[in-house]
């Protein structure tokens, strides 16, 4: 390893280390495994640094190793997609405001569909509530932009049908 | 629900989900230091072991099939059992390195850096094609009951090949067919298979591979209609 990609290496991971944290939070429900999966993403990271073009921003590619990683080997048995899964430190974040109680129950609602979604849906979302630009999404994903904006209206319409049948 | 609601609802979630993910991040610091070091861990998801384990497997396939080629080549028409059987043995197992041959040239394309449905395309379809390749291989089981045979002992009316070989061949060939259809990732949840499989292949990662197939095929149909 040259000790000058070394360091280039180290401070592009520093300066995105929020996509490994999304990646990993979105795949791994085990806090003990995560780090396991972020490690393993790094060194995945590393072996493929050479493929990057720096014509195309880091992210883009960071995000297609991270979430190659996370879907081909710790991709979550559909037994465990079960509301009883949910983030509490997630709700509890969200309902640190007024009128919590309300916006806690819209929010763990949210969460159950969204976690119930299909892995790909549940990708694309991942990505898009990261905002993350369609062009960008559509790199990641391997479809056209336009199918993004398909595909992210089409989740969008099924989770307010989801939310009506609920409230 | 209005539009805007939802909107307004995503927003306020994609919020909570960053508080909590720097939560998170004061628990699991990335030892970013320390990676130089851990550089040399095997990293589960690399498929360089997989590659080294196919292309060994398909030497001594290599080796297995031009043994039984000179066996044959030396008995020829002598004794007809052996060399159907040792041909048909031979034949399975170059289907068997075709489909390994295969499986090496999907393994080599395979970039994590690629978008993320084709990778996960292929890798599901390498994973599923396993299974392919033990229904392949398992189809030569009868012939290792009747190379042994010969014309002499069969019109001998010896008792030992009417009432032990032939029913043995018998019982085998239905075992072949049954197992032939059985053996599909449809079926990897049943017991038995999943004993038959961890023998060799892990059932989970069967299941995994299939389900991921389908829901890649269901986003594409998607697409399509789109």
């Amino acid at each position: 390893m040259n000790q000058t990609d070394s360091i280039a290496f180290t401070n592009l991971i520093e300066t995105n280390k929020g996509i490994l944290y999304a990646v990993c939070n979105n795949y791994c429900k085990d806090p003990s495994k995560r780090e396991d999966l972020a490690q393993e993403i790094l060194i995945q990271l590393w072996k493929s640094l050479n493929s990057w073009d720096s014509k195309f921003p880091f992210s883009t590619w960071m995000y297609r190793v991270a979430l190659n990683v996370a879907i081909s080997n710790y991709r979550k048995e559909k037994s465990l997609l079960t509301p009883e899964s949910l983030d509490e430190q997630v709700i509890q974040v969200a309902s640190e405001n007024d009128n919590w109680i309300e916006k806690e129950e819209k929010l763990t609602q949210l969460h159950q569909l969204i976690i119930q979604l299909k892995e790909l849906d549940r990708t694309l979302m991942l990505l898009y509530l990261e905002g993350r630009p369609y062009l960008e999404i559509a790199l990641i994903l391997g479809i056209t932009e336009t199918n993004v904006a398909t595909k992210i209206s089409r989740i969008k319409e099924k989770l307010k049908q989801s939310f009506s049948k609920i409230v | 629900m209005e539009s805007i609601e939802l909107d307004k609802l995503l927003t306020q979630y994609q919020q909570a989900l960053n508080k909590a993910q720097l939560l998170n991040m004061q628990s699991w610091q990335l030892n970013l230091k320390c990676f130089e070091n851990q550089q040399g861990q095997k990293a589960r998801s690399s498929l360089r072991p997989v590659i080294g384990i196919k292309i060994f497997a398909l030497l001594l396939g290599f080796l297995w099939v031009g043994f039984l080629g000179v066996l044959v080549v030396a008995v020829g028409w002598k004794n007809p059992y052996f060399s159907i059987s040792l041909s048909m043995i031979m034949l399975f197992t170059l289907l068997a390195m075709v489909t390994y041959t295969w499986h090496l040239t999907i393994l080599l394309s395979i970039k994590y850096e690629d978008n993320v449905l084709d990778t996960q395309t292929k890798i599901s379809r390498l994973k599923l094609s396993t299974i392919q390749m033990l229904r392949i291989i398992i189809l030569q089981l009868p012939f290792h009951c009747t190379w042994f045979w010969s014309p002499n002992w069969i019109n001998s009316h010896d008792i030992k090949f009417w009432l032990i070989s032939f029913p043995i061949f018998l019982f085998f060939t239905a075992l072949t067919i049954w197992l032939f259809f059985q053996i599909k990732p449809e079926n990897a949840h049943k017991p038995w298979l999943k004993k038959f499989l961890s023998l060799g292949i892990e059932y989970k990662n069967l299941e995994q591979a299939a389900f991921m197939l389908e829901e890649i095929n269901e986003f594409k149909k998607d697409l399509v209609e789109a």
